[in-house]
C-alpha cells in the first residue's frame, strides 16, 4: 500500500501591495478556500522603528485574527508577521490588515489545507532581525532554527527587507521551497519579501535555510519560522481535482507511418 | 607565546568555517541566480511559473496555454499543431510522498502503465510510463513530486524523443 503522508499544504495564496504610506492593506481571499483550512495572512512593512506593527484583530466581517508572530525593529528596518484563523466558510472575500505606521505594506492570502483545525500552529521559532548596517547579503536561521514538535509538520519562513530591491531572493537549503517573493516596487526605499515552505517529515529540528537578495548593496532583513500541524485524522488520499486533457484540443491525431497528422474536429 | 599562537589557531578555524559557510550559500546563490537569468538558445522561448517553479524552453513556433483547474491545479499545454507536436503540464497540490494507485487511476482511468521506469528531472526523482488516453490514444507520461505538487507531464508516445530533449531543459526555480 502507498504511504499516506499527512502534511499540510499550501493550495493556493493571493498578495497585494501598497506603495506609500499605508497603514493598512487588503488582501483578497482565495477563490477555493473554504471550511476546515488554516488561512495565513502573511505581511511585512519597511517600518524603521521598534513599534509593534500588528497585534490580533478582528476584521469588517467580524472574523477574527491571531498573531502567530512578529519580527523586525528599528535595526533591521523592516517588519514581518503572520496572521492565522482556521476558516468556517464564511470568511468574507477580502480582509483589511491593520498595521500600527504608515508604511511600504506587502501580504499574502495563503490558503493551506490538511492542517490540525483545533491547534493548527505546530512551533514559533525566534525572531531574527539583520541590521541594515551590516554587509550581510542574506538571512538566515542559523542558531535560531525552528524545532518542531509534531510529526509532518509544514514549515515556513517568512521575512521582509528594508528596500524593494531585494527582490526577487533566492532560498537555498535542503527541501525548502519558496511560495513566493514580493515587492512594493523596486525602489530602496520601499519593501519587498517573501515566504517558503519546507515538510518536515519528524519532530524536531527543520534544517538550515538561507534567503539571499538580489540587490548588490545590503540592507536590512527580519524574519522568523513557524510549523503548521497535519490533520491528526487525514481523510484517504482522494483527488479533489483530476487531470483533464487539454493537448491538441478540438483535434483528432492520426499517426500515419510514423508520423503524426491533425484531423480538424466539427 | 602559546597561549597566542592558540587564539590565532582558533580565530584562523573559526574564520575559515565561516568562509566555507560563507562560500557555500554564495555558489548556492549563484546557482539560484543563474536560474533566475536563463538565456534561451536561439529560436526558443522560455515558459516561467514562479507559483509551480518551473522554468523550461519551448520552441518559439510553440503555443504555451494555462489552465485553471481549480483548487490550486493547473495544466499547461506547449504545442505546435502545424508540427503536431506538443506536451501538457498538469500540476495538483499533493500533499503525499508517493503516487498512490488511487491518484494514479483518478487521473488515467484507463489504468494502461507500461514499461514503468525509475528517472529523474532537475535532481528530483521522478518516473515514466507508457500509457493511453481516450482522446490522444498512446502516451508518454512523466510524473513526479516536488513542494507539495503533483507533475503530471504528457505527449504522444511517438513524441518521446523529441519530448526529452524539451524536458531536458526544465528546471525549477
Amino acid at each position: 500500500m502507498p504511504v499516506l503522508a499527512a502534511y499540510p499544504v499550501v493550495v493556493d495564496f493571493t498578495s497585494n501591495t501598497s506603495s506609500g504610506t499605508a497603514s493598512s492593506l487588503t488582501l483578497t481571499k482565495t477563490a477555493s478556500a473554504g471550511a476546515g483550512d488554516v488561512l495565513l495572512l502573511i505581511v511585512g512593512n519597511d517600518d524603521s522603528s521598534n513599534i509593534a506593527q500588528w497585534s490580533n484583530f478582528t476584521d469588517a466581517s467580524g472574523d477574527d485574527w491571531t498573531l502567530v508572530n512578529e519580527a523586525g525593529n528599528s535595526s533591521a528596518d523592516c517588519h514581518s508577521a503572520t496572521y492565522y484563523r482556521v476558516a468556517d466558510g464564511g470568511e468574507a472575500a477580502t480582509v483589511d490588515v491593520p498595521a500600527q505606521s504608515l508604511d511600504d505594506y506587502w501580504g499574502f492570502y495563503v490558503e493551506v489545507s490538511g492542517a490540525n483545525t483545533s491547534t493548527p500552529i505546530d512551533a514559533v521559532g525566534s525572531d531574527v532581525n539583520v541590521s541594515s548596517g551590516t554587509s550581510i547579503s542574506f538571512i538566515d536561521f542559523l542558531g535560531t532554527e525552528l524545532t518542531t514538535t509534531a510529526d509532518e509538520t509544514l514549515a515556513f519562513y517568512v521575512h521582509c527587507f528594508d528596500g524593494g530591491d531585494g527582490f526577487p531572493f533566492n532560498e537555498s537549503g535542503e527541501g525548502w521551497v519558496e511560495g513566493a517573493d514580493i515587492q512594493t516596487s523596486t525602489s530602496g526605499t520601499q519593501a519587498s519579501g517573501s515566504w517558503g515552505t519546507k515538510q518536515v517529515a519528524s519532530a524536531g529540528l527543520v534544517g538550515v535555510v538561507a534567503i539571499a537578495q538580489s540587490a548588490g548593496d545590503s540592507d536590512g532583513y527580519s524574519g522568523f519560522q513557524f510549523s503548521i500541524a497535519p490533520d491528526p485524522t487525514p481523510p484517504p488520499a482522494e483527488a479533489e481535482v483530476t487531470r483533464t486533457m487539454h493537448l491538441f484540443e478540438g483535434v483528432s491525431i492520426k499517426l500515419y507511418e510514423g508520423t503524426f497528422f491533425i484531423q480538424q474536429q466539427g | 607565546m602559546k597561549k597566542n599562537l592558540l587564539v590565532i589557531g582558533i580565530c584562523l578555524i573559526l574564520g575559515g568555517g565561516g568562509y566555507v559557510y560563507y562560500s557555500l550559500l554564495h555558489e548556492s546563490r549563484i546557482s539560484t541566480l543563474e536560474a533566475l537569468s536563463r538565456t534561451a538558445p536561439d529560436g526558443f522561448s522560455e515558459y516561467r511559473n514562479d507559483r509551480y517553479h518551473i522554468s523550461l524552453f519551448h520552441a518559439n513556433g510553440a503555443a504555451v496555454e494555462e489552465h485553471q483547474e481549480g483548487y490550486g491545479a493547473m495544466t499547461i499545454t506547449v504545442e505546435n499543431t502545424a508540427k503536431v507536436r506538443g506536451y501538457q503540464i498538469f500540476v495538483v497540490p499533493y500533499g503525499e510522498t508517493t503516487i498512490t494507485e488511487e491518484r494514479f487511476l483518478a487521473d488515467i482511468p484507463s489504468g494502461v502503465r507500461t514499461d514503468v521506469q525509475q528517472e529523474s528531472i532537475d535532481g528530483i526523482e521522478a518516473v515514466s510510463f507508457y500509457s493511453q488516453d481516450l482522446e490522444l490514444g498512446d502516451t508518454f507520461e512523466f510524473w513526479f513530486i516536488r513542494g507539495g505538487y503533483l507533475y503530471e507531464v504528457t505527449t504522444l508516445k511517438g513524441l518521446e524523443p523529441w519530448f526529452r530533449e524539451r524536458l531536458a531543459t526544465w528546471k525549477f526555480i
